[in-house]
């Protein structure tokens, strides 16, 4: 078997075309100057079942931690997938599309982009969702890129304290335009040198300033409105990044007053697939500056010429393929199956649903930090609140624990420094799976 | 041709069933027990659905849509073949979908195995000595690309910032080099289609950092004198980019690497087939020389020992793409593609890419009002581009028109309008994953519409009529007063 046509269509097509062998249609159709002649040695997999089978014999050799024994995030963490899900995705109407240029043929996705657009504009707080970016880490620079489009300052403000992955991707996208970046000190770890830096270096003039809410050790910054209020009389604009587990229950980036909001969309409903695919969230207030520098493409509901609801591509002067180097953004190819994939996964959940498990990872999280703070060999980083991830200081060695957790099957908490764990709940964790999980750090801590 | 219908469901929105917009006491109990008042979220709007209700809702939608399990995709540069179901299977297991990214390269042997091989057959297919597979798409490839470029020349202290882009590029080229702060100089190309060593020469300076080239181009017509623009671009010290969106027509055959190109993109969901369903994810690896390997992003995956690593440590890179290591269950897909087909498959398969898009060329540029673009007799790549611009002089009807009613017949449509330098431009790529027959209708349909031009022209210009919907009004969507981009829109709560 192969993925071509039957011999016969091939056979007949070149006799149209005057030849007899397909080998030299194309030595006559390609450029002989440049035919390498070179050879590949790829192992014959042509059977079907040999090709699984040798694909499931790798797939095994890799370690599977259970999802409630993980205790890392950044991102990507395990999320139960609803078999509803797994199937709808897979139906080969959404699998196998591209980019909907043809609107009136492909209403299917352009409905399902314009609903993920809107559900995550009820969870965002702001009207403008595109449709996808390719994770959270180029939502980032991509955000930031966009406020010096428009501010022109030369200058954003990040955060110090950032996931290092996160950081370098920023790093590496300012780095076209030269856009300098100056890193501030964590609120919720100094207050008062933090507006001290913030204000000085707002003074001098910043395109914006990105603030993680959580941030990097899972904080909400109490005052955030007082941050909000600072950047905007300077004139700068205010990105925010969050959490999604935490938009159905904490202060969402529109009440505080983000003019951008970024985040990571794998935790809702995509496989963790060793960190892809994953899905950009990117949002704005209803501001047509805003809105017209924004990257990425953007569905919008409208109506035919006789008269019925439709749906179609937006604002597509933006981009890449029609505005070429004075687009918002060279992005072509998104996420739009993760983030249609995203959208039946809430669909599914409702409200209900995304209550249960946003409520439940804050009562864990806050029974898993007081019982490991009983042990006395840690000590929280902050009093801010959080929600499904903290930070504790440690008196042990953290390469130990964490070597020797992972002995015992877990994946215990992300080594931020030598001293600093950060844990981070997902939906699998249970109040069991917490006991069992304080239950071996004691023996390690004590076996220590 | 018969004209076939789509389904028609006017499936109402998901925010039309029923609206969840009632505070939870009991939440909001727990969490002012946690939570500061003033970050206590009190509620939010949200559609509620029964599961079944959530399974009618999308497959009804999914009915609206089409895909390339309908049939034929022909959207020119974008590859839309067929995508084997082995591979969905294949990347579905669960020792691949259930990694978490941080855990340690020692417990993930066989996943880094596995990406090592394809950076290998990759390096190999395309003539390049490294690969990264972080970037997400081929736009993110390209940035990437430039980006290496940049640097480059920054390290070697030379103060270089001019790209050069034929005035037939992919919009993305252009949007890349000024996303990676560079210069933009546009070439135009020649009657043929292509560019001319005497166009590039006249550009280069020592401020050229280099040229992106898509080979074939999006015309469809092989750049015959890469080899001298090569050396032109290479004399002044400028570094040769190939954008990889058109791999289709030469993999297996000709090597980017052999032309002179230093780096090299590849979009696995178009060459490799990996599905992409209403535009991501993609996948877009970077492939470059070897005297660039230090400017990769990080990490690589290195074999050392016989132990499959993560080397964070190249002295130059660019940083990072990506918040990980790319979109790793569409890498493995496209490497079940590449071990499904072998190498003579991989051969076999841009062979008939070649032979259906010029079987396809013939064809249709026998009909009246269908000009071809170069308008000569020269044999096209994977695919090629005609002007309908006839049409819209002598009777008023458009490139879009025609394309509107080209879908009336259950059939995907050329891309439209591209490339910008074509007037009323459709362009075509077959790919060789349809049959003779499918081709044979496809070409029907053209003569019919083309009569139909002539004799019943407002059934095209008022086309398409068996689609979900009728024709959409594309500016009237765009207009700030009158587009709606959620369902939030213009409701006055933010």
């Amino acid at each position: 078997m192969s993925y071509l046509p039957i011999d016969k269509d091939v056979k007949d097509i070149l006799a149209f075309l005057g030849y007899s062998d397909l080998q030299k249609f194309v030595e006559d159709v390609l450029p002989r100057r440049y035919l390498s002649g070179f050879k590949l040695e790829i192992p014959s997999l042509s059977e079907e079942r040999e090709l699984l089978k040798f694909f499931a014999k790798y797939s095994k050799s890799n370690k599977v931690y259970p999802p409630e024994n993980i205790y890392v995030g950044f991102g990507v963490e395990p999320v139960y997938i609803p078999s509803i899900v797994k199937y709808l995705i897979s139906r080969g109407e959404f699998l196998t599309s591209y980019t909907p240029y043809q609107s009136e043929m492909s209403q299917g996705v352009l409905q399902a982009l314009y609903e993920y657009q809107s559900v995550m504009a009820e969870l965002l707080e702001l009207p403008v969702v595109n449709s996808s970016m390719y994770d959270g880490a180029s939502a980032i620079g991509e955000a930031l890129l966009m406020a010096e489009r428009i501010n022109r300052k030369g200058r954003v403000l990040i955060p110090r304290e950032m996931f290092p992955n996160y950081k370098a991707v920023v790093k590496t996208y300012l780095s076209g335009p030269k856009v300098e970046i100056v890193e501030y000190p964590s609120p919720s770890i100094d207050e008062s040198s933090f507006y001290e830096f913030v204000e000085d270096e707002l003074r001098k003039g910043v395109s914006a300033l990105y603030l993680e809410f959580p941030d990097v050790f899972g904080y909400f910054y109490r005052n955030v409105g007082e941050v909000e209020e600072l950047v905007h009389r300077y004139g700068s604009l205010f990105i925010l990044g969050f959490d999604v587990w935490s938009l159905p229950i904490i202060k969402p980036p529109g009440a505080i007053g983000a003019d951008i909001a970024v985040g990571e969309g794998q935790p809702f409903g995509l496989a963790q697939g060793f960190g892809g695919p994953l899905l950009g969230i990117f949002g704005v207030a209803g501001d047509m500056k805003l809105i017209r520098n924004m990257p990425g493409r953007l569905i919008g509901e409208t109506v035919t010429l006789d008269g019925h609801r439709a749906y179609t591509l937006i604002l597509q002067t933006r981009e890449q393929h029609i505005r070429r180097e004075r687009a918002t953004s060279n992005i072509c190819t998104n996420e739009a199956l993760s983030a249609i994939q995203t959208l039946i996964f809430l669909s599914y959940l409702g409200k209900k649903g995304l209550y249960r498990f946003s409520v439940q990872m804050l009562k864990l999280s806050n029974k898993l930090q007081n019982e490991l703070l009983r042990i006395g060999m840690f000590d929280r980083l902050s009093q801010m609140p959080f929600h499904r991830r903290f930070s504790l200081s440690s008196k042990i060695n953290l390469n130990h624990f964490l070597d020797e957790m992972i002995s015992r099957n877990y994946l215990a908490g992300y080594k931020y420094r030598d001293d600093l764990l950060i844990l981070h709940l997902n939906t699998f964790h249970t109040l069991e799976s917490i006991e069992s999980f304080l239950a071996d750090v004691k023996e390690v801590i004590s076996n220590a | 041709m018969p004209e076939r219908h789509q389904a028609r469901w006017f499936e109402k929105s998901l925010f039309e069933y029923r609206l969840d917009d009632e505070e939870d006491g009991d939440v909001l109990e727990i969490l002012y027990e946690y939570l500061p008042e003033e970050l206590v979220r009190k509620n939010f709007r949200f559609p509620i659905l029964s599961e079944f209700e959530v399974m009618r809702h999308f497959t009804r939608l999914s009915q609206q849509n089409y895909g390339v399990d309908l049939g034929i995709y022909p959207l020119g540069s974008c590859t839309m073949k067929y995508n084997p179901r082995i591979n969905e299977e294949i990347a579905s297991l669960q020792g691949f979908t259930d990694l978490h990214p941080l855990q340690r390269s020692d417990e993930v042997q066989g996943l880094l195995e596995l990406l090592y091989l394809l950076s290998k057959y990759l390096s190999e297919l395309t003539g390049m000595d490294y690969f990264t597979l972080q970037p997400a798409a081929g736009a993110q490839g390209e940035l990437t690309g430039v980006l290496i470029m940049k640097k480059y020349f920054e390290v070697k202290g030379e103060d270089r910032d001019e790209v050069i882009v034929p005035d037939t590029a992919h919009g993305t080229n252009p949007a890349s080099v000024k996303m990676a702060g560079l210069k933009v100089v546009e070439v135009p190309s020649n009657r043929d289609g292509i560019i001319e060593p005497k166009m590039v020469r006249e550009v280069v300076s020592d401020k050229t950092a280099g040229i992106m080239l898509t080979n074939p181009n999006t015309l469809g017509v092989f750049e015959d004198y890469i080899g001298e623009i090569a050396d032109i671009v290479h004399d002044v010290g400028g570094l040769l980019y190939y954008d990889g969106a058109n791999l289709n027509a030469i993999l297996g055959w000709i090597r980017p690497g052999d032309m002179g190109f230093d780096i090299t993109h590849v979009n696995l969901h178009k060459t490799f087939s990996t599905p992409h369903g209403g535009g991501g994810p993609g996948s877009g690896p970077v492939g470059v020389k070897a005297f660039l390997k230090d400017f990769l992003p990080v990490p690589i995956i290195e074999k050392v020992d016989g132990r499959y690593i993560f080397n964070w440590d190249l002295k130059y890179s660019i940083g990072k793409v990506h918040s990980f290591y790319g979109n790793v269950l569409v890498q493995i897909r496209a490497l079940a593609f590449i071990l499904r087909n072998g190498f003579e498959g991989l051969k076999k398969m841009s062979g008939v890419a070649l032979l259906n898009s010029n079987y396809l060329f013939k064809r249709l540029r026998e009909l009246d009002c269908v000009k071809p673009y170069p308008n000569n007799s020269k044999p096209r790549m994977h695919e090629f581009v005609v002007s309908v611009k006839e049409a819209r002089d002598k009777y008023g009807v458009s490139a879009r028109d025609i394309a509107k009613r080209i879908i009336d017949h259950g059939v995907y449509a050329p891309t439209t309008y591209f490339p910008i330098i074509v007037d009323e431009a459709l362009m075509i790529e077959p790919t060789e994953t349809v049959s003779k027959d499918e081709l044979d209708e496809y070409v029907k349909i053209f003569e019919d519409i083309m009569r139909e031009v002539v004799n019943e022209r407002d059934k095209v210009i008022n086309s398409p009529h068996n689609t979900s919907v009728g024709r959409i009004d594309d500016a009237y969507a765009s207009r700030p007063r009158t587009m709606k981009p959620s369902y939030r829109w213009g409701k006055g709560d933010g």
